[in-house]
């Protein structure tokens, strides 16, 4: 791996990673979707908050440090790139990193709705995450490129703001 | 909500992704029909009386770059044939007029600056090599179907 590229194959293990998490953090939030507890700290102190917190807190990281210094990163540079065979080709890394952004930015959203009371706000946007994760993960899907060419159609990112390598 | 309405939902909830990835997969690469006459407006492409192979992209987008290996080395071997990238953040109204809708998206234009293809998405290499070669002998794009 160099600075100027990097392996695909770790953004998708990484979005595995988080799939299963975001799906776990699903099956915590649906019982109680339809009846949050009636105080903000009760409602902070759920596990499945608590795990969405935790799941935004790693989208953040990600979109800020960037993929390749993701836990989810390292984990695959220290565990499983050493059993693999080179990468046809390296990846661009803004590519995954934008993706990080995005996640962060449905989670937060699902995370505030939670704190403010919104029922299905929080298993609404733990869900979305995992549909985008999972579509990465198994097909290399990326919701983040469909995203991006909206905004830029819509006019929302011009030429001197796209998004630059971490 | 029970444990089993639970195990219900997240069930659904992965078949259904798992349909919409399937159904995602199968339309990538779909060659588009392109029996048209009409010149494309293409401003800032030069074709140079080429067939050229006009490559929508953008900086997040990672099969764009396998896209543009594989462009590059048809063009590099063929010398009536040109590769052009075009950034889609360069170049939004192009996109909208074009209704560009994924990157990467890739027009196969004649010399004559006559659309013959329209790859949307990755398309396997047979597949861009097939349309190339139709387009190179002047013969109706066969395929308008699915790539695979």
């Amino acid at each position: 791996m160099t600075a100027a590229g990097l392996d695909p194959r770790g953004p998708r293990f990484g979005a595995g990673i988080t799939a299963a998490l975001l799906l776990v953090a699903v099956g915590l939030a649906l019982p109680t979707a339809s009846a949050v507890p009636a105080t903000v700290a009760g409602r902070a102190a759920q596990p499945a908050f608590l795990l969405a917190a935790l799941l935004t807190a790693l989208f953040l990281w990600g979109a800020l440090a960037g993929v390749g210094r993701h836990p989810w990163g390292l984990l695959f540079r220290a565990l499983v790139r050493p059993r693999l065979g080179p990468p046809a080709e390296l990846e661009d890394p803004a590519a995954p990193t934008f993706a990080q952004a995005v996640g962060a930015f449905v989670m937060i959203l699902g995370v505030v709705l939670h704190l403010a009371g919104v029922p299905w706000g929080l298993a609404g946007a733990a869900a979305a995450a995992f549909v985008a994760a999972f579509l990465n993960a198994v097909f290399g899907y990326c919701l983040g490129c469909q995203l991006y060419l909206l905004l830029v159609r819509s006019g929302l990112v011009r030429g001197g703001s796209r998004p630059r390598q971490p | 909500m029970t444990d089993l309405a639970v195990a219900t939902a997240l069930a659904g909830l992965v078949v259904a992704t798992t349909l919409l990835g399937l159904l995602w997969k199968s339309r990538q690469g779909r060659v588009s029909p392109a029996a048209g006459t009409r010149q494309l407006d293409l401003p800032g492409v030069a074709l140079d009386g080429r067939t050229t192979f006009v490559q929508f992209s953008s900086p997040v987008c990672s099969a764009c770059r396998s896209t543009a290996r594989l462009l590059d080395e048809l063009s590099t071997g063929h010398p009536g044939v040109g590769h052009v990238e075009l950034d889609v953040t360069d170049h939004p109204e192009l996109a909208s007029r074009l209704n560009i809708m994924q990157t990467p998206t890739t027009l196969l234009v004649g010399g004559d600056g006559i659309l013959r293809a329209r790859f949307n998405g990755a398309a396997p290499a047979v597949t861009v090599r097939e349309q190339l070669d139709s387009a190179l002998s002047g013969s109706a794009v066969p395929s308008a179907g699915a790539a695979r």
